[in-house]
């Protein structure tokens, strides 16, 4: 395999950007009028490339099927991405699609998608998108044979499939009520997996009596065990145990701590499972007894049970194991009846021990990375099952093959950097990274595909899921597709409010993560005290250090075309005096001559010419710097050659072959000293200063830390409509505290550190004077912490 | 300062013929020269012969040269480096191309003798004066050196910089003043005072001729403050500036309030609070670079074009986003320095009085290359109303804008004037003329976009049509109209059938059409194509001339 010659593989990718990706991206950046048009352009684009990718496998099924399409119009109850994904699928099949929609979402890309749109009434869920009847009226009104649900919302809820099917005479297009039901509880589809011959954790599920029974219940089920209040939860009363001394003291212990916590102490034991991997098996089952069991997911990068990163195939499983876990995901569709899409979630352990976890009724959020490996279109495959037709049969009679690798990260709108409190509002700016999109994998599949419901411009609003996209990823091999899933996060320009798009890359490069040591104990291990953004290594610097140089020089360049200049006067080469660039409290110099054809430059770092304790950085025109660099790479290997560069005032992606890697990074913003940048997941606050000012920058004054007020004060006058915190609790950076509205309008007021609030100075609905108090914060030391 | 150095000594290497012939001439003024020459020029020839004389003299002029560049010495130069401050000519060496600083009267003495002020002489008297290039362009600058008599200000100081003030409006070139004294030199007496008054008198005629920019890097009080503050834009640097009438101790002596210098007149209070500077920085690079960056904005002088840039960003640059990024609900705010960034080449605003009544943005940018004037109300900040401070900011910069040629784009989405009482007791009703008259008087190229709002009074105000607005676009979520639709439904119907009768007066008012219909809209534009219409007005405006009547000048109430 290829992928061991390089971990970022750049072999590869030079290679593909001269015949193919760089051409198109190229042509449409520089084509501003094409750039502005990014998203309608970017929104049939991903259409149509998802539509070849997935044609084959329709054409394939389509010959099979009576009829001509599964149905005519099909209402999909649910908003965002999955919503925007069902109607793609939908309009490839020829079938018309209604979307329903709240007052928040009225001009919402899955509204501007679909063929036919229902307003179901104000923004919150509970009013809208969570009510059946409005749903039903919708269908009724719109005359919708069939349903999606989606995911979330009304997706697994047994009352809103029997609505659908008996009130409005229409198909759910998902499982039946008894699976939903049956599978909806915990105990009963442990039971349920139990009954059929599914491996479920082992585990005693009567209540122990003491210490000795404890052992000895352990002793049966094997060391480890996990020792677990019936009542427990946030890791109070839970003890694992090693052995019988540790299972009897676990017992002690558990049982004070549950009794004292939750005045209940039920204990039970349950095998536990050491380091265990998030392993799943996608099924589709249709009513004629077909099950189609496709290749697993290993979904074990998870914060806080929520998943963060997602791939298939899983890198852990033997060909054996993934054979008995699809065999026992099967039996169990056909245990419970099952029909449609649906997910059998197993833990399983480093010698291949799998578990029963439970099954969800659902299209996943990450069902992407299956379709992409397996070629298969699953909302397809839905459509038709939920129309009574039969799977095909060369997905039935055996697991469904897959080819490649896929990898998913899910980009939200939190903040990792704040304890990833949600960010809420506009995308002020939204470019994908299309030139990945638009590149053809192995296969004829795209490289990325990108699952959104959003468009530059869109609101990302506290009322729904803070999800902006799925960033999806595929190569031919897990190396590919991480390298391609690195080289989009770059690429991936998000902007007006904060994202993980840091974190998702602090993974997705992250040494252990490539190896594919992952567990669901990925992340507590690896950020124990939370995560406080990339460390970029020193070759990423310079490239950043690069960066800021070259964009300085063409800033430089346009204000040396201004009008009105003394005949004296002559432009500067921007190096003939040379640069000092700050950037994380290190400063370097970049010196050295202009490239006349302004295409390729030599930028040397060379030690051993640093002033004081300062880098120099030479940057020479190629064609005479060739043979200066390879002298120099002898000398010290801190030499950057960058050619290709791709980059206008005000544009924010900033692309160059930087050492023969195409690099990617982003400039949030220009300020009067630097540029904001956006690298490796890192966020840089670059400064270039000419020579002549960094000789004076030693006599200014370091810059003072804002010492922020004690108290949150009202800015203006207005009233205090509510308070979102109580006295006592500690609050994040941004954190919203308050709501003051004047003028008719309401304004959050935000934490402007991490502190305790200490007490409450203002009562809710009481009218305000600018600068009144509302609330005190601790000061530290002062009592509050 | 190496390259000050170097710059200056190379021009003024050999003195001019004219120079030397005249001291050679006059007998009266050789003894003159003599009497101060070095004892080893004496003891060499008692009865000095022509050559002699011309060799020392150019020694001497070397010396005082030398002097000169030093300022106030080493000690007081390392005492303004610890305070974080440069010295005069330093901070020049910055805001000027590398090594195009002419200087003039660098040899100017003060010619005060009273409390042995006569053995106290600097040659240049504490202000460093001149011309200089930014970006190619000339300007004229005056550079106070705190390290010579604290910058004090005597009669030939004032002199100096009333020279540079006179050439640049001669020749229609910038003044840039780099402001840090200690205030009057009190050992001149009137002198010094008068010299205030020549420079403040000279400030005012060239007011509107050529841009004065001031930056003010160190103390400005008493007196001194008013030349700065009729100068166009003050530039102030955090912990190492300030400006007030009466310092702290005063304060404190005549009413007993305690306050540090920096809270009383500050950066962040004047740029904040008082809103007498215009941007605060971190340090003086950074004022200093900002300095360049504003200069590339503004014409050399009110005959002038301001001067374009050559830009790759097309006007048909499209914003999708532009349809979505303001809110359907007029009650939901949003940030429009957004919009103006979307719209704008490269998304570059350079903001005058960022953190001053933020409700209304003011600011330079460009379009195709060249600058424009922005004014923006901003619905992110008390619902984008026009209060005081909002229209005493928007007025000043208006009228700049007037003076100077620059296109004035106004993005309009305003709920009307601030009600309430502390509002209408500080006379709202004269503040809010002084915008009103500003936007009318001004006969340069007025583009208007109403993206929401633009109720009442406020919709006058702001560039109307009626107001001499050239183009006036509105997006189709515009609502025109005397005022919101629950109060307008509250007075018609006397809150009978609110509901209903909102929902009525929205279909009809609350959208541009009723505008758009009279003609006080010329367009309803797709948001996307805001830039493109933007930028094809300004072009054809581009040698727009209207004159305002004849007279000696208006009277803007004040």
């Amino acid at each position: 395999m290829w992928c061991g010659t390089s971990r970022f593989g750049f072999r590869y990718l030079g290679k593909v950007t001269k015949t193919k990706t760089l051409v198109p991206w190229k042509s449409i950046k520089n084509n501003r009028i094409a750039a502005a048009n990014q998203w309608a352009f970017a929104r049939s684009l991903s259409s149509v490339s998802s539509a070849s990718r997935v044609g084959n496998a329709s054409e394939q099924s389509k010959q099979k099927h009576a009829k001509v399409k599964p149905f005519d119009k099909v209402l999909i109850a649910n908003r965002g991405e999955i919503a925007c994904r069902v109607i793609r699928t939908c309009k490839r099949l020829g079938i018309r699609t209604v979307a329903v929609y709240s007052e928040a979402d009225s001009r919402a890309l899955h509204v501007q998608q679909a063929d036919e749109a229902v307003c179901i009434g104000p923004a919150p869920s509970l009013q809208s998108y969570l009510s059946i009847p409005k749903i039903i009226a919708a269908i009724k009104a719109t005359g919708a044979q069939a349903v999606h649900p989606g995911y979330g919302f009304l997706s697994e809820n047994k009352l809103f499939s029997k609505a659908v099917e008996e009130e409005a005479g229409a198909v759910f297009i998902g499982p039946t009520e008894y699976s939903i039901d049956a599978m909806g509880d915990k105990i009963t589809s442990k039971k349920l997996a139990l009954k059929a011959g599914v491996h479920t954790v082992p585990g005693y599920q009567g209540i122990v009596k003491d210490g000795e029974e404890a052992a000895k219940i352990a002793a049966d089920i094997g060391y480890p065990v996990m020792i677990k209040a019936s009542a427990g939860g946030g890791g109070k009363g839970m003890r694992v145990a090693y052995n019988d001394k540790e299972a009897k003291e676990g017992f002690r212990l558990s049982t004070e701590e549950a009794r004292k916590s939750f005045g209940d102490d039920r204990i039970f034991v349950e095998k536990f499972i050491e380091n265990p991997h998030h392993v799943e098996i996608q099924l589709v089952a249709d009513t004629h007894g077909g099950v189609a069991c496709f290749p697993e997911r290993e979904c074990s990068i998870q914060r806080r049970n929520q998943k963060v990163l997602e791939e298939s195939p899983s890198v852990l499983l033997k060909p054996e194991t993934r054979r008995a876990m699809q065999e026992q995901a099967a039996m169990l569709a056909r245990a419970v009846k099952y029909r449609s899409a649906g997910t059998v979630e197993f833990l399983v352990d480093e010698d291949q021990n799998f578990y029963f976890l439970e099954m969800n009724t659902r299209l996943q959020v990450e069902h992407p990375v299956t379709e992409y490996v397996s070629g298969e279109d699953l909302v397809e495959h839905m459509l038709w099952v939920a129309a009574g037709e039969a799977l095909p049969e060369r997905l039935t009679a055996q697991p469904v093959p897959f080819k490649g690798w896929a990898m998913e990260a899910r980009v939200y709108a939190e903040d990792p950097l704040r304890g990833f409190l949600p960010s809420t509002g506009h995308l002020i700016t939204y470019r994908e990274p299309r030139h990945l999109m638009e590149m053809e994998s192995e296969g004829g599949v795209p490289a990325v595909r990108i699952d959104t419901g959003v468009y530059e411009g869109s609101e990302i609003s506290m009322f729904y899921d803070p999800m902006i996209a799925k960033l999806v990823s595929y190569g031919s091999t897990r190396a590919e597709a991480l390298e391609r899933l690195n080289e989009a996060l770059d690429a991936y320009v998000i902007q007006g409010l904060s994202h993980n798009l840091c974190f998702l890359k602090e993974l997705a490069r992250h040494p252990r993560f490539a190896k594919g040591a992952t567990s669901t104990k990925f992340i507590p291990q690896e950020f124990p005290d939370g995560f406080h953004g990339v460390l970029l290594t020193a070759e990423e610097k310079r490239y950043a250090v690069t960066t800021a140089v070259l964009m300085h020089l063409v800033k430089a360049d346009t204000l040396s075309t201004v009008e009105g200049q003394l005949s004296s006067y002559e432009a500067r080469g921007a190096f003939s005096a040379g640069f000092f660039v700050h950037l994380g409290g290190q400063t370097v110099g970049a010196d050295g001559e202009r490239s006349k054809e302004k295409e390729v430059y030599e930028v040397t770092i060379d030690p051993a010419a640093s002033t004081e304790s300062d880098t120099v950085i030479r940057v020479v025109p190629l064609t005479e710097g060739m043979e200066k660099g390879k002298k120099s790479k002898e000398v010290c290997s801190q030499t950057v050659t960058v050619r290709d560069i791709d980059w206008e005032l005000g544009v924010p992606l900033f692309r160059a072959h930087m050492d023969g890697g195409l690099r990617t990074l982003q400039c949030l913003a220009s300020r009067t000293l630097g540029y904001d940048l956006f690298y490796g997941g890192a966020y840089l606050s670059v400064e270039v200063y000419e020579p002549r000012e960094q000789a004076l920058l030693k006599h200014m004054l370091p810059v003072l830390e804002v010492d922020n007020s004690k108290y949150l004060q009202c800015p203006m006058p207005g009233q205090l409509i509510s308070l979102a915190v109580q006295e006592g609790d500690v609050v994040e950076v941004g954190q919203e505290l308050a709501i003051v509205e004047a003028m008719k309008m309401q304004n959050i007021l935000r934490a402007p550190k991490k502190t305790t609030i200490q007490k409450l100075r203002a009562e809710v609905g009481s009218s305000l004077k600018v600068d009144q108090v509302i609330l005190e914060f601790a000061v530290p030391g002062d009592g509050g912490k | 300062m190496q390259t000050a150095v170097s710059a200056a000594t190379m021009l003024s290497r050999f003195p001019s013929f004219y120079q030397i012939l005249r001291q050679v001439r006059t007998r009266v003024h050789l003894q003159q020269v003599l009497r101060p020459l070095s004892s080893k020029v004496k003891a060499v020839n008692h009865q000095p012969s022509v050559v002699t004389l011309k060799n020392a003299f150019r020694v001497r002029l070397e010396d005082e040269r030398a002097k000169a560049l030093q300022g106030g010495g080493e000690k007081r130069v390392a005492k303004q480096h610890a305070k974080g401050k440069l010295t005069a000519r330093e901070r020049l060496s910055l805001l000027l191309d590398e090594g195009t600083f002419r200087e003039s009267d660098m040899l100017k003495t003060h010619r005060c003798t009273d409390f042995g002020m006569q053995k106290e002489v600097y040659p240049g008297d504490g202000v460093v004066t001149g011309w200089g290039t930014i970006d190619g362009r000339p300007m004229y600058v005056f550079s106070q050196d705190f390290t010579v008599f604290g910058g004090s200000l005597s009669e030939t100081h004032a002199q100096k910089i009333c020279k540079v003030m006179e050439k640049a409006m001669q020749s229609g070139v910038p003044v840039i003043g780099l402001n840090d004294s200690g205030g009057a030199r009190i050992q001149e007496g009137v002198d010094s005072l008068g010299g205030y008054a020549e420079v403040f008198q000279r400030n005012v005629l060239a007011s509107g001729v050529v841009p004065q920019i001031s930056l003010v890097l160190g103390p400005c009080a008493g007196g001194a403050v008013y030349s700065p503050a009729m100068t166009d834009f003050i530039f102030m640097v955090r912990r190492t500036s300030y400006m007030f009438v009466t310092g702290p101790d005063v304060v404190k002596t005549v009413t007993q309030e305690a306050i540090s210098q920096e809270e009383l007149g500050g950066a962040d209070t004047h740029t904040s609070m008082s809103g007498v500077a215009h941007c605060a920085f971190d340090n003086e690079l950074e004022a200093i670079r900002a300095t360049r960056l504003l200069l590339g904005y503004l014409p050399l002088n009110s005959r002038e074009k301001p001067p374009s840039v050559q830009t790759a960003d097309s006007r048909y640059r499209q914003e999708a986003c532009l349809r979505y990024l303001c809110p359907d609900d007029p009650n939901h705010p949003y940030e429009m320095r957004e919009v103006v960034k979307k719209v704008v080449d490269e998304g570059e605003l350079f903001e005058i009085m960022p953190a001053f009544a933020q409700n209304i943005v003011t600011g330079f940018a460009r379009m195709e290359g060249h600058p424009v004037a922005v004014i923006a109300n901003n619905p992110a900040h008390l619902a984008g109303c026009l209060d005081i401070d909002s229209s005493v900011k928007a007025a000043r910069f208006v009228r700049f804008a007037d003076a100077f040629n620059l296109p004035i784009l106004t993005f309009v989405d305003v709920p009307g004037f601030l009600p309430g009482v502390d509002q209408e007791h500080s006379g709202i009703i004269r503040n809010g003329a002084k915008l009103l008259f500003a936007y009318a008087e001004a006969t340069v190229p007025k583009v208007t976009v109403i993206t929401r709002k633009a109720y009442g009074g406020a919709y006058d105000v702001m560039s109307s049509k009626h107001l001499r607005g050239d183009a006036n676009f509105a997006w189709p979520g515009a609502e025109i109209a005397v005022m919101g639709p629950k109060g307008a439904v509250e007075i018609i119907f006397r809150g009978k059938d609110v509901e209903a009768n909102t929902l009525e007066y929205t279909e009809r008012f609350a959208n541009p059409m009723v505008a758009a219909a009279r003609g006080y809209i010329d367009e309803v534009i797709d948001p996307a194509m805001t830039r493109q219409h933007l930028c094809e007005e300004l072009e054809v405006l581009r040698n727009k001339s209207v004159e305002n009547p004849p007279r000696k000048h208006s009277n803007v109430p004040l």
